[in-house]
């Protein structure tokens, strides 16, 4: 194998964009050593957002090479953290190490003014170990621009220049910037990246489907976490800028209704008589549940306010606000919620919600939800008008439930109500669209167990 | 059988799906005091039912609302506690 094919096959782990406000993030731990062979779905690093620390997931099968980046160093999001040489690819640690300027969204490379057409040239590259490198990486020398002492091409010039180059718009680079995307990933063909490439992408990165999960030995997840209250600062900022950015941009409306629980909560009372604790269903789930069906009936309602326009989501993943005792919020994201029975969808809930508040959440439960519910059904609250949480255009909230007089068949009886309330970004979707969705919302939790 | 103290079991339970509460507030109500939710209030019956080996029924919640009242339910009924 010539010297540097192993280094063609390699495949960066980069900092992933962990959300759309992220800008750079550190490791807080590594839990793989060089070395290690991973499968693609593993937890391989805990990474820290100024939101909080999330497990990061790697996407390919291969061998870890080399971990270019500590633990503790604050980093771009797109900068190469490891180096993994694909399954059948012989590691070479001597080219795997060698000096590759780190690939970085966040700071992006100036626009490459010319796309390389491979010309009769003569090479300028002397070595012939470096000729045979730059034939191997499948580089043109003739139009390298050496860096070396005179101009000379180093050895550095041909694997920076054999890293793949694509033309990227800049609407693409924004968008790509905007919603997180690793512009590496996207598929535009032979062409250049542009905006809908990226546009694609997103849409598809919210129809992903849950990926495969590795347990990590329990003593890997021990290690300190950072302090808390430094953690609870950073969580503030976040929330806030999203917040504010919201609040600036999204023409909310909002519209509310009152839904009688009563044969809501009788089915349910039904269904957990002869369940334990572990299988109970609550009725936080129901409503999740119901949501998530009413956001198919309503499609319009579900997806994400892209670049001046909807594009609507390719199943519903649905965002639950999680409430911190600590202070601030996660919305984990319960994938497919639609396609799921109730059972399914109480699991998971109940498994995203204490792994939100036990700090052990994964990078890939957060993030492109298609739309978000917010219960204050514990405290004293009758109703909440939430924030909708960019770029998706819905958000459904929900008050306690508590007693409140009924008018029903011409008498007033005493009911079980829970207030909602669905807000609505005006750009992307009318208030017409939001009552049918309040509506389709209440007939789904008549019949919570179809 | 092995005897576990019922106040060791609900603590580990804590620590399990709350972290951040603190034991040593023995008296003080889960939920109104502590800010469990029923989400938090259900995983924590579940994950003492599972260490203790018994069950409790739903009709026995209400009048589990602190950590000393948990710890005082196991000892009566969880043989592993006694």
């Amino acid at each position: 194998m010539p010297d540097g094919a192993a280094s063609l096959a390699r495949v960066p782990f980069t900092m992933p964009a962990l959300g759309a406000d992220m800008d750079e993030g550190s490791i807080v731990e590594w839990l793989v050593a060089e070395g290690a062979h991973v499968h693609r779905g593993d937890v391989v690093a805990v990474v820290q957002t100024d939101k909080n620390d999330l497990d990061v997931e790697v996407f390919a099968d291969g061998t870890v090479t080399e971990l270019v980046v500590p633990p503790g160093e604050k980093v771009p999001v797109g900068t190469v953290l490891a180096w993994l040489a694909p399954n059948g690819a012989v590691p070479n640690t001597t080219v795997a190490s060698a000096q590759v300027p780190p690939v970085s969204l966040a700071a992006p490379a100036p626009e490459p003014a010319t796309v390389y057409e491979p010309t009769a040239g003569e090479s300028h590259v002397t070595s012939p170990v470096l000729r045979h490198l730059a034939e191997a990486l499948h580089v043109d020398t003739a139009h390298l621009q050496g860096s070396g002492r005179g101009g000379r091409i180093t050895r550095d010039d041909i694997e920076h220049a054999a890293q793949p180059r694509r033309r990227i718009s800049p609407r693409a680079r924004r968008l790509a910037r905007e919603h997180g995307v690793d512009t590496s990933t996207l598929e535009s063909g032979t062409h250049a990246v542009v905006g809908e490439d990226v546009l694609r992408s997103v849409s598809m990165l919210a129809a992903t489907d849950v990926r495969p999960v590795m347990s990590v030995p329990a003593q890997a997840h021990v290690a300190p976490r950072r302090d808390r209250q430094v953690a609870a600062v950073e969580m503030r900022r976040a929330i806030s800028r999203v917040m504010t950015k919201a609040w600036q941009e999204i023409p909310h409306y909002q519209v509310a209704t009152r839904i009688d629980l009563q044969r809501c909560l009788e089915s349910l009372a039904a269904l957990n008589s002869d369940r334990t604790a572990a299988t109970r269903i609550l009725p936080a789930a129901v409503f999740a549940h119901a949501a998530a069906r009413a956001a198919t009936s309503v499609p319009e309602v579900n997806g994400h306010w892209l670049d001046g326009s909807f594009v609507a989501g390719s199943s519903v993943h649905l965002g639950i606000v999680v409430a911190l005792r600590t202070g601030g919020l996660l919305a984990p994201v319960i994938r497919h919620a639609a396609d799921k029975d109730l059972f399914t969808v109480m699991d998971e809930m109940r498994d995203l919600v204490t792994r939100a508040r036990t700090g052990r959440l994964r990078a890939s439960e957060i993030g492109d939800a298609t739309i978000t519910l917010t219960q204050l059904g514990e405290g004293e609250v009758d109703a909440v008008v939430p924030i909708i949480h960019p770029p998706q255009v819905a958000i459904l909230g929900l008050g306690a439930i508590h007693d409140e007089p009924w008018a029903h068949d011409g008498m007033l009886a005493v009911r079980p109500v829970v207030h909602a309330t669905l807000c609505g970004d005006h750009r992307a979707v009318d208030g017409r669209l939001g009552s049918l969705f309040l509506a389709s919302f209440t007939r789904f939790l008549q019949e919570p167990t179809s | 059988m092995k005897s576990f103290d019922p106040y060791e079991v609900v603590n580990a339970a804590l620590a399990d799906i709350a972290p951040d509460v603190d034991p040593d507030e023995t008296g003080a109500d889960l939920h109104d005091d502590l800010g469990l939710d029923s989400m938090d209030m259900l995983n924590l019956a579940a994950a003492i039912s599972e260490r203790a080996g018994i069950e409790i029924p739903e009709c026995d919640y209400p009048a589990l609302r602190t950590i000393a009242q948990l710890a005082a339910y196991l000892g009566e009924h969880a043989p592993s506690c006694r």
